[in-house]
């Protein structure tokens, strides 16, 4: 099967411009890690 | 398949979905330069047959070839011939009127950024969305999303177009507008696939093929299919002076007709067989009554359909 470079950019671009535009998405990819290392942390605290 | 005319030809297509035969014993032939209409009602099989032409569903039986051919592998220099509007918009919600179209002329291989960029712009300006072109999607009416998503499939200014319910939910005037805008693409030689479930769009088709559960119930220009069809024929005379009730009793109990409606001086009657024309102006010239004039007015598209339906599932029951 060929697969065409152009197309790939095509549709990674395409993929980026809807992530810049979707700002719940971006906040869920910032946000999200940090509070899940902030509820591990205080998890390993409490657990010691 | 050898004919350069021919643009599209099914042979026996079948599709079934487990117990539910969404397409059956399809036998189609479309020609360049037209616009083919599949009418039906919701569910009669008119997406499925758009989607094993289009190479996106395998059939079952029986083969499907476009430009020569076979729909299962179409080659990726045929697909880039090819213009898919689906019956739902398909839109990326997040993106301008201008990046959609422009992401789809991408995707057709239009790799020079001048000419795309001239071709979307022609597109918005065609569609006359120039003023929604930097909105996103998700954000236009759906009149406008209908016309972003027809420029998404034309951008790359393909030969075969199919549009599946192009028309759904958009405005009189806006429906004229692309039936028009239709017209002048086959005129430059394209051909054109469209579906619609609305009855009285067949009449912008040049040939149409009239589909329910599945199977193609009659095909061909809608004069073609008006000269099978005998039934639901109305006749209207209209005389010189006023009809009386006489005259109309005798109508009723001497000939095979339906009385639908009296005014003064017109007459307006059903008739299944032809020659009863004849023999009511005889009628009416042995009473006196000089007829001024005789129209014929076809069945409409709804009674037809109905009587196509009865033919092919209730063989024998048409009435």
């Amino acid at each position: 099967m060929n697969i065409s470079l152009f197309r790939v950019a095509t549709i990674v671009s395409r993929i980026f411009k809807q992530i810049r535009r979707d700002r719940r998405t971006i906040g869920l990819m910032i946000i999200g890690p940090i509070l899940l290392t902030f509820f591990y942390l205080h998890m390993r605290l409490l657990a010691k | 398949m050898r004919n350069d005319n021919v643009v599209i030809k099914t042979e026996r297509l079948r599709k079934t979905f487990g117990e539910i035969v969404a397409v059956d014993n399809v036998s189609i032939e479309i020609f360049r330069g037209e616009i083919f209409g599949l009418v039906g009602p919701n569910g009669a099989g008119k997406t499925t047959l758009i989607r094993l032409l289009n190479g996106l569903l395998i059939p079952d039986e029986g083969n499907a070839f476009v430009f020569g051919y076979s729909a299962v592998k179409l080659p990726l220099k045929i697909k880039k011939k090819i213009g898919y509007m689906t019956q739902y918009k398909a839109l990326y919600p997040d993106l301008t009127a201008r990046e959609n179209i422009d992401f789809f002329a991408r995707l057709n291989g239009i790799k020079d950024e001048s000419q795309r960029k001239r071709l979307v712009e022609e597109m918005l300006q065609l569609l006359e969305i120039e003023k929604w072109a930097d909105v996103v999607a998700y954000k236009l009416s759906g009149g406008t999303q209908q016309r972003v998503s027809l420029a998404c499939a034309m951008v790359h200014n393909p030969d075969l177009l199919f549009l599946d319910e192009p028309t759904v939910g958009i405005d009189p005037d806006l429906r004229k507008k692309f039936w028009d805008y239709f017209r002048q693409l086959v005129e430059s030689g394209k051909t054109i696939i469209i579906t619609t479930h609305y009855l009285e769009e067949a009449k912008y088709c040049d040939r149409i093929g009239m589909m329910y559960r599945g199977r193609i119930i009659s095909l061909g220009s809608l004069s073609e299919i008006l000269s099978r069809v005998s039934f639901g024929w109305r006749l209207r005379v209209t005389t010189e002076k006023k009809i009386n009730q006489e005259i109309i009793d005798e109508i009723a109990s001497s000939f095979n007709v339906k009385l639908e409606a009296i005014r003064d001086r017109e007459i307006i009657l059903r008739y299944d067989d032809g020659s009863v024309i004849d023999d009511l102006i005889l009628f009416f010239n042995k009473r006196n009554l000089v007829v001024e004039d005789v129209e014929t007015i076809p069945p409409s598209l709804s009674d037809m359909f109905i009587h196509f339906i009865k033919k092919e599932f209730f063989e024998g029951d048409v009435s």
